[in-house]
């Protein structure tokens, strides 16, 4: 993937730089607002990665508002080190994709990036039915199977399974389970997450033998073949 | 009220015994003698009061003398 | 507070007649007030008694003139003689004064013995001495023209008047000496008590200044306004102090709980860049001070989410909406969990809720509460929460109205009495809890909600374990229906 960084503290902008390259991206990195809008709008990039906040009188969501004025739909995620939640909502309001706060882990920013970057491709059609390995659910009947047996799931069970069937082979966090399932934009203080995941795996992975969702650890879960 | 710079005071001619004599007499002519005895004391006691030096207290008794007489007969 | 000493010695309070000192600037608007007022009362009592008799004197002769003229019509130079002559005679007052004069200036008739030379105009008036038998008198005379270059002066001894004038005067001035001397008195009383007033309450303010904060205004008890000003100074200083206290403990326990994870972090990197063997160990390493490091930070989002929840600008999100489907999902979140820990999960629920209100952060005062029942339930505890409308309970701030009683209760070990009070306070964890995870900040947030929706959060025993209540006002009537739950933010 080609990737556009704009953030100004060097120390993050070089530790994202370098993860992102070792995990085999290419980027291209601004310090500032100005050169940031110049890049995004003279090339071509699969994802961009903004800081809210930048030195030198463009700002991120001034330069997410030009963009999107523009008509350019790549996919924005936004960092920053404001984390109350209108700071997030004026974020994706402007036409941001996503909101990470800092300070964050880097597996959280790739798991939020590899989701983006997914989504994008998979919004042109849209699915009824996902399949990982010999589990398969249906979207429209919220029928599950597995090996060809069904699986009775709650609903909200099926809800997660659907987010980890949707964001198959990539590392989902707890953060972005607890955002994109329940809608809940706080930490809980108890493994909470941990607890639904090991009841979902109860009824999908332990019957079969060969798992399917797997613990990664420092960073979340991944449903994998 | 303009007061005048250095005045010489002007002397007044009732306050002295010849008024008094001469209220006394005023008295005396008015009925022929015959006064009331108010007025009568009142003329003797102003007239005594004037011989004796003390002429406005005597004025004051004949005045009233004078006055009462008047007063009495229209 | 640094320099206390050069701050108070800025401020001598002695100098008698230090013309900025208010009190003195007290004292003299009082003296000036009072002076200026009894000089205006007897100015006016000098006026009612001299001013009167000096008109009446002038009265009487401006009368007394018009009666001899028209005698002097009628009967010329003799009718007037006698006239005059009668009326010397009857002067029972004896103050009358008369003088005919013909044209060569030679006396006709009257009391005078000659025209005085000053008095050469005529129609005016004039004050002149004259002598009597044994004194000197003041009279008051105005000198008319008749024909035939006859002249008539009338006038009246005012020695009388005098007389009285200069008592009245007198009086006057010896009133205004002592209204003087009252009002001196009075400004030097007015500003001993202004000072001893304002001396009390800035040698309070000063000895707080000197970081003295035990320091109260004295209150006399007689409840006027002094002790109204002393008695609300005294309850700001208490709430200063309360204040004080509070970042005092904050900032204590923030260093505390901050240094706590930072130092182990740090620790673990030095023990780590010195003894680690391999690359493993070292990782391993890096991961655990990572771990501390994000409870530092979760510690700081904590805190400023509590401080921008208590700054009351998130009221602007507020919204109508169904409280019950937004707790059950926060019943559903912690059900699992409960269930994991064989813990057992009583909910009683109503049907419908509305309320007005963060949807997220309700839901987040809530889950915090779960969250501690949870942490502190022994095995096969049962954890209850429960939802219920007052119809006309008292409200927080006095008012009665229908309020929302939200219950969540536990069998755990519970607290003490004191521990109960200072629970929502930040960095406050109780000493059982102190082994348990926690960044003692969970009640304080939940407090912080609870307060910008205008309730309150009370602790309360279940013997075993805590009841923790959130009772907050609803909304009084039913405009909105209830079929379409209004989401908060997303």
């Amino acid at each position: 993937m080609r990737i556009l960084l704009v953030e100004d503290d060097q120390t993050v902008r070089t530790f994202i730089a370098k993860g992102l390259s070792e995990s085999g991206h290419l980027v291209e990195q601004a310090e500032n607002g100005k050169d940031g809008l110049s890049l995004a709008t003279n090339e071509n990039f699969d994802i961009i990665i903004l800081d809210r906040m930048l030195p030198g009188g463009v700002d991120g969501i001034h330069i997410l508002e030009t963009l999107r004025r523009q008509g350019n739909v790549t996919p924005v995620l936004l960092l920053s080190a404001l984390a109350e939640v209108d700071e997030k909502v004026a974020g994706l309001k402007a036409g941001g994709d996503d909101y990470v706060t800092k300070p964050f882990s880097f597996s959280e920013l790739q798991a939020r990036l590899e989701a983006l970057v997914r989504r994008n491709r998979n919004e042109a059609q849209p699915q009824t039915r996902l399949m990982v390995g010999d589990l398969e659910i249906d979207l429209l009947a919220r029928g599950v199977k597995r090996a060809g047996q069904k699986i009775d799931l709650q609903p909200r069970e099926f809800r997660l399974l659907e987010f980890l069937m949707r964001h198959a082979g990539q590392v989902v966090t707890r953060t972005m389970l607890l955002e994109g399932v329940w809608d809940y934009h706080f930490d809980p203080q108890t493994n909470v997450i941990d607890v639904h995941v090991s009841r979902l795996r109860q009824k999908i992975d332990k019957p079969f033998g060969r798992p399917l969702v797997h613990t990664i650890r420092n960073a979340g879960y991944m449903l994998q073949e | 009220m303009p007061l005048m710079p250095s005045p010489e005071p002007v002397v007044i001619t009732s306050d002295s015994v010849a008024f008094c004599f001469r209220l006394s007499r005023v008295i005396e002519t008015y009925n022929k003698g015959t006064l009331p005895y108010t007025v009568r004391q009142l003329q003797e006691e102003g007239t005594d009061l004037c011989r004796q030096g003390l002429v406005r207290s005597g004025l004051i008794r004949l005045r009233r003398a004078i006055i009462t007489l008047k007063g009495t007969t229209p | 507070m640094s320099k206390p000493a050069t701050i108070a010695s800025s401020r001598p309070h002695s100098g008698f007649l230090r013309l900025r000192s208010v009190s003195l600037r007290f004292a003299l608007v009082y003296g000036t007030l009072f002076i200026s007022s009894a000089v205006l009362f007897l100015s006016f009592i000098w006026w009612g008694t001299v001013g009167l008799l000096e008109h009446r004197v002038e009265q009487a002769i401006t009368t007394d003139s018009r009666a001899l003229m028209n005698i002097w019509a009628e009967g010329g130079p003799t009718g007037l003689s006698m006239i005059i002559d009668d009326r010397l005679e009857q002067d029972i007052d004896d103050n009358a004064l008369y003088l005919l004069v013909n044209k060569d200036n030679k006396w006709v008739a009257g009391n005078l013995a000659e025209w005085p030379q000053q008095i050469a105009c005529n129609n005016h008036w004039f004050t002149m001495p004259v002598q009597r038998s044994y004194t000197q008198d003041m009279a008051k005379v105005r000198a008319y023209a008749l024909p035939d270059g006859y002249r008539l002066l009338i006038g009246r001894d005012i020695s009388g008047r005098t007389l009285l004038r200069k008592i009245v005067t007198d009086t006057l001035l010896w009133a205004c000496l002592m209204v003087t001397l009252l009002a001196i008195g009075g400004g030097w009383l007015v500003r001993r008590l202004f000072r001893h007033v304002i001396h009390s309450i800035s040698r309070t303010t000063q000895a707080i200044t000197r970081g003295d904060m035990s320091r109260r205004m004295p209150v006399q008890g007689s409840d006027d306004e002094l002790d109204e000003i002393a008695l609300t100074i005294n309850e700001m200083l208490e709430r200063i102090s309360r204040l004080m206290d509070g970042v005092r403990q904050v900032s204590n326990a923030i260093a505390h709980d901050l240094r706590t994870p930072i130092t182990r972090a740090r620790t673990q990197l030095e023990d780590a860049a010195l003894h680690a063997k391999n690359e493993d160990e070292l990782r391993a390493v890096i991961e655990q001070a990572v771990g501390n490091l994000d409870n530092v930070t979760s510690i700081c989002e904590a805190l400023l989410r509590i401080a921008q929840i208590e700054s009351g600008a998130r009221r602007s999100a507020f919204v109508l909406f169904d409280l019950i489907p937004a707790l059950r999902d926060v019943c559903e979140l912690y059900e699992a969990v409960a269930d994991e820990l064989g813990l057992t999960f009583v909910q009683h629920l109503p049907d419908h809720l509305r309320f007005f209100g963060d949807r997220a952060m309700f839901q987040q005062a809530v889950a915090n509460l779960m969250d501690n029942a949870i942490k502190f339930s022994p095995p096969n505890g049962t954890i209850t929460l429960s939802a219920k409308v007052l119809s006309t309970a008292r409200r927080a701030d006095g008012s009665f109205g229908k309020q929302l009683s939200l219950s969540v209760a536990d069998e755990g070990i519970g607290m003490s009495d004191a521990d109960m009070a200072r629970a929502s306070e930040r960095f406050f964890r109780a000493e059982q809890a102190r082994n348990t995870p926690g960044s003692g900040l969970g009640l304080a947030l939940v407090q912080a909600i609870v307060q910008l929706h205008d309730g309150q959060l009370q602790l309360a025993s279940n013997s075993p374990g805590l009841i923790a209540r959130i009772e907050v006002p609803l909304p009084d009537t039913e405009i909105v229906p209830l079929t379409q739950p209004i989401a908060g933010i997303h």
